[in-house]
């Protein structure tokens, strides 16, 4: 773990990395990023979609209020056929991808442990939203968004015929 | 070079591997306090906290965030059925943490509040005195 202490305040990178191999951490941290996950990607959807709550309930054959509550990550037991149905409401396709967390540790080392900033490459904060932490990353339940640049495209020049 | 510098300019160099995201500072503490908890509930914290730096103006988070005052947000984390809350504020692109406790009552205790607005208070204070320091 990176830390750094002043006398009042512990500046750190969280040591998640170092944290992940703890079994009993890790297993609430995926479900946690899980239950973060789903509802963001669901509300940017139905925004990007420019669907009601009650749209997108009337096309799941759910209420509003379920998706409301499910946007408020007040929701932690999906129904897979509840994502299903959302998934089909937003046009999206709806993924489970299960990783063994082996594979996917390295990508919760932080900025400041890789050190390595001369080796760095490729992107910029603004191209890092929830895509990046997106499917395949978690070993979760995702529904796939629609690429940023595309989304863009479609706000200036009308929705999803400019996808294709 | 502090290590919240450090960090942002990691961020910067556009490294494809490291996921970009504001450096979390916390109240000694809160720091010491969340160190010693549950690793469950560390789980819970640390994944909300990390979501919360990594998070871009404008696009949903999906955290359950509720704005209090001054300036004071609460981060709303549940662990085996119990509801914890993280208070935080933001200054000069960093988070800082300056409560955590769990949750007994239906609102957040005021006195919860004023404990996190007495060391934002106490963390601006500081700062001020650091940049004065550095100025002369």
């Amino acid at each position: 773990m990176t830390k750094q202490k002043s006398s009042l305040v512990v500046f750190t990178d969280l040591g998640i990395a170092e944290e992940l191999k703890d079994k009993e951490f890790r297993n609430q941290f995926f479900r946690t990023e899980r239950e973060i996950d789903i509802p963001a990607q669901i509300k940017a959807l139905r925004k990007f979609r420019r669907m009601t709550q009650k749209k997108l309930a009337e096309s799941a054959g759910t209420k509003q209020s379920a998706v409301s509550r499910l946007e408020k990550s007040q929701e932690a037991n999906w129904e897979l056929e509840t994502l299903v149905k959302l998934a089909e409401a937003l046009d999206s396709r709806l993924s489970v991808v299960i990783e063994p967390y082996e594979a996917i540790v390295g990508r919760y080392v932080t900025a400041a442990e890789t050190q390595a900033p001369s080796a760095a490459t490729a992107q910029t904060s603004a191209d890092q939203t929830i895509e990046s932490r997106s499917p395949a990353g978690y070993g979760q339940v995702d529904i796939i968004q629609p690429d940023r640049s595309k989304l863009s495209d479609a706000k200036e020049n009308g929705p999803i015929q400019k996808w294709n | 070079m502090l290590y919240h510098e450090k960090t942002l300019q990691c961020n910067l160099k556009n490294n494809p591997d490291v996921i970009f995201s504001w450096p979390i500072a916390f109240y000694n503490l809160v720091w010491e306090e969340l160190e010693a908890s549950p690793s469950g509930l560390r789980g819970s914290c640390k994944a909300a906290l990390r979501r919360l730096a990594e998070a871009q103006p404008g696009a949903p988070t999906g955290l359950r965030l509720e704005k209090l005052q001054s300036a004071i947000t609460e981060l709303k984390v549940s662990w085996n059925r119990q509801e914890f809350r993280l208070l935080f504020f933001r200054e000069q692109s960093v988070v800082y943490v300056v409560n955590f406790f769990q949750k007994k009552t239906r609102k957040c205790p005021p006195s919860e509040i004023a404990r996190a607005v007495g060391r934002m208070t106490e963390i601006q204070v500081d700062q001020a005195k650091v940049l004065t320091r550095s100025l002369h």
